[in-house]
């Protein structure tokens, strides 16, 4: 009886001890993997990258160069965002023409909104232009406000602590470097806005540009929008809109176009042969031209766009 | 890495612990801040407050997602500060009307009321040997969609709208019919890649099949899946697709239904008339034997950055109207270019055969059998976002053969045979005056070895399509 009990207890030891060497091996293993990490935009990929250094993969979904409202569906992308551990997405329906039924169509259930593995940067946003009324009659609005947020540098040091929070949620073992790294980053970012402020200050820029994109950057660097090529979100020009343009550009002497890089620059080129005002074509996102490699100098590409006039 | 899944519906917060770590990071971070060099600057003070803001906002929203977590417990509105705004634009002209500049979202969050969305689908027609014109509402769908739960999801469509038949001489108001076209509710948290629908959907069978018609890159429905199987793709059952875990995008799709289509049968001809048609005789009880089975396997291959390439192939095989066995196949090619432009050229080949017992309205019973084959191929090329010119090429060739019962059939000939060809080729243009609201012109030239309007055996009609989306409206991926 008491053979018998103390080989079963030996049984349970040599099984604890297997278990625990199963487990271990098995965290061990499970941190040596990088986390991967899927983005909706390479603005966030740029940052996902730059807090999660070697210990992560980074995936973004749109390049930078489309407009993000026809982003395309590349089924090659299901199959990574099935294996990823974290989404992140800007939000305020930003992402809606392609996020949604990639996601819908990975399956993946770490990352369903309300998960650890779906960060929704959006939430957090005091958002520009919510509609009082949501009505299409205004074009293509978005109900959850204007979700350029991205061209606002103190959101995007705002965006880059919380992925320094979620993942050190995600992988507590490396908490100390994710938060380090965030730091860093959110103080080049810091250091960077002195000057971009600095270039813009004191030229008092009037601009119209093709899309509202730029609300946030002109609260943050005091340049006013005077309008926008289309008339209303989504919806392109006619000819009484241009003339339109045109008149309140010389009443406001408006002296600057401002172009999203994927536009057409058949409007803009036609209103800066009538007005005289400069065309400059600009990023809005990561990769959207050459020279915007990361966050950095894709704001450093705006900013001397904006201090063109 | 797998995680617990959380519960939504638990009354007690997940993490008490959190707000707290956020409070000390808040504090971390701001004091950082300060010990930079330059903190006697106006302009960093304003940092550290952005910062500060930053983090209050986050506490915020974790109680905010805590009390969420609590059933039934009121929501509080945000307070947050709403700054001043230095965007505006000042010409009234110019403004964006109904907008508010700065201030908390007030959308709410969650999905606990349904997504509704109705698309209203206008077609007028014109049947140049009929002189015939119709003013028809084809399809006015009211969709409702919303999570149920974390694990499942459930969709109704209602719809009112009549056929489109250019050379019909009825009044279309009259034929206007309200019916229920889907409800259906699907799983959402099956693992390795599963998902499960039940109720009456459009099954995925076909490329084109399973699309709604002012969803169609087209005007109508291309004859051949008129003829073989009815247009759309309607069924009653359950439907399991799998997307495997491997590098390419696979959808594999099995389903068990009482019928696909089913509006009409492969006897039917370009503008099937029941009245003077026989049709197969549906069973009056249904054993597993006397369901429809279907399935389609699909991929996507990406050739390059900007072209895709779908493929689809599909079997069904049921007992419904007859014995009836439907193959095909199809192929999309989609190739964007720079500046929204996107070139398509898609095509599908399917052919069926059908057996069983029939009935005529005036004959009585017989039995019979019919086979069909045919297909489509179209091209199309998007300008930007606004023009869609575009062609397409059908064929369809039906055999149908009827035998005298001799138990007591009344057919005048012991053996009628009928042999159709159908070819039509259709030129179209579309044009989207914004992404709700879109115009199409399309004209047909149909040509049959039987009379297929009217007394004539060819036919050149027009159509004009006026199609609008209300409410939310998704993209989906469809293989």
């Amino acid at each position: 009886m008491n053979s018998h009990s103390s080989g079963g207890h030996r049984l349970l030891l040599k099984t604890g001890i297997t278990a625990l060497f199963l487990f271990l091996f098995q965290v061990g293993f499970a941190s040596a993997a990088p986390l991967k990490i899927v983005t909706s935009v390479p603005d966030l990929a740029d940052f996902a990258r730059r807090v999660g250094g070697n210990s992560v993969e980074v995936l973004s979904l749109a390049s930078g160069k489309e407009n993000p409202h026809a982003v395309p569906l590349r089924p090659s992308y299901i199959a990574k965002i099935r294996s990823a551990d974290l989404f992140i997405q800007m939000g305020l329906d930003m992402e809606h023409a392609y996020a949604p039924a990639l996601l819908a169509e990975a399956r993946n259930l770490r990352l369903q909104p309300g998960k650890e593995g779906f960060l929704d940067l959006g939430e957090d946003v005091q958002a520009i232009g919510v509609p009082v009324v949501f009505d299409r009659a205004d074009g293509d609005v978005h109900s959850k406000g204007n979700p350029h947020y991205n061209l606002d540098p103190v959101q995007a040091q705002r965006m880059v602590r919380a992925i320094g929070v979620r993942l050190a949620a995600l992988r507590p073992a490396e908490a100390v470097q994710f938060r380090a790294n965030a730091d860093l980053y959110v103080k080049e970012i810091e250091e960077r806005l002195g000057s971009w402020k600095a270039r813009l200050s004191g030229k008092s820029v009037r601009f119209i540009s093709y899309h509202p994109d730029f609300a946030y950057f002109a609260q943050r660097f005091g340049v006013r929008q005077e309008g926008t090529i289309e008339p209303k979100p989504g919806i392109e020009p006619g000819p009484a809109h241009i003339e339109a343009l045109v008149r309140n550009m010389q009443s406001r002497k408006v002296g600057l176009i401002v172009k999203e890089s994927f536009y057409s620059d058949r409007v803009p080129l036609e209103l800066a042969r009538r007005t005289g005002a400069v065309v400059v074509s600009v990023p809005i996102f990561v990769g959207a031209t050459p020279e915007a490699r990361d966050y950095l100098s894709m704001m450093d590409a705006l900013v001397s766009g904006f201090a063109t006039q | 890495m797998h995680h617990a899944p959380q519960h939504a519906m638990s009354p007690f917060p997940k993490n008490l612990s959190s707000p707290l770590i956020a409070a000390a990071l808040a504090i971390s971070s701001s004091a950082s801040l300060a010990a930079s060099p330059a903190n006697t600057d106006l302009e960093v003070l304003r940092k550290q407050i952005d910062a500060l803001r930053g983090d209050v906002e986050k506490l915020q929203q974790q109680l905010h997602q805590q009390r969420l977590t609590q059933p039934y417990a009121a929501v509080p509105g945000r307070s947050q500060t709403i700054e001043p705004a230095t965007a505006r634009s000042s010409d009234p002209q110019l403004q964006t009307s109904g907008w508010r500049q700065g201030g908390p979202s007030l959308a709410p969050k969650g999905g606990i009321s349904p997504n509704i969305s109705v698309a209203i689908d206008a077609v007028g027609s014109y049947s140049q040997k009929q002189d015939n014109v119709r003013l028809t509402p084809r399809d006015a769908e009211l969709m409702f969609q919303a999570n149920i739960d974390p694990f499942a999801r459930a969709y109704l469509i209602t719809n009112a709208g009549s056929e489109l038949d250019p050379t019909g001489k009825q009044g279309a108001f009259d034929q206007v019919t309200f019916g229920l076209e889907e409800a259906a509710i699907e799983t959402t948290a099956l693992p390795f890649g599963l998902q499960l629908k039940a109720g009456q959907f459009f099954a995925d069978f076909t490329r084109l099949g399973k699309f709604h018609p002012h969803d169609l890159p087209f005007v109508d429905h291309p004859p051949v899946l008129e003829q073989l199987l009815g247009g759309e793709t309607k069924g009653r059952g359950v439907e399991l697709n799998w997307v495997p875990p491997v590098p390419y995008y696979i959808k594999l799709t099995l389903g068990a239904v009482d019928n696909v289509g089913a509006e009409r049968s492969a006897l039917g001809g370009f503008n099937l008339d029941r009245e003077s048609t026989r049709v197969f005789q549906t069973p009056e009880t249904r054993g597993f034997g006397s369901l429809t089975y279907y399935w389609r396997g699909a991929s996507v291959i990406e050739l390059g950055e900007s072209v895709f390439l779908h493929m689809g192939t599909n079997v069904l095989h049921g007992r419904d109207e007859g014995t009836r066995t439907v193959w095909g196949a199809d192929a999309k090619l989609v190739w964007r270019l720079s500046g929204n432009n996107e070139a398509e050229i898609g095509g599908e080949f399917l052919s069926g055969r059908q057996s069983g017992a029939l009935t005529h309205p005036l004959h009585g019973a017989d039995t019979g059998g019919a086979r069909g084959k045919g297909g489509y191929v179209y091209a199309q090329y998007r300008i930007g976002k606004t023009w869609t010119p575009g062609v397409r090429f059908d064929f369809v060739r039906t055999h149908t053969l009827a035998e005298a019962d001799s138990t007591g059939g009344t057919t005048t000939d012991s053996l009628e045979t009928s042999d159709e060809t159908l070819r039509a080729v259709s030129g179209y243009l579309g044009y989207q005056i914004s992404e709700y609201q879109r115009l199409r012109l399309q004209l047909t030239y149909a040509n049959s070895n039987q009379a297929i309007s009217g007394d004539s055996k060819h036919d050149l009609q027009a159509f004009l399509q006026w199609t609008i989306l209300l409410g939310s409206h998704q993209h989906a991926l469809t293989p």
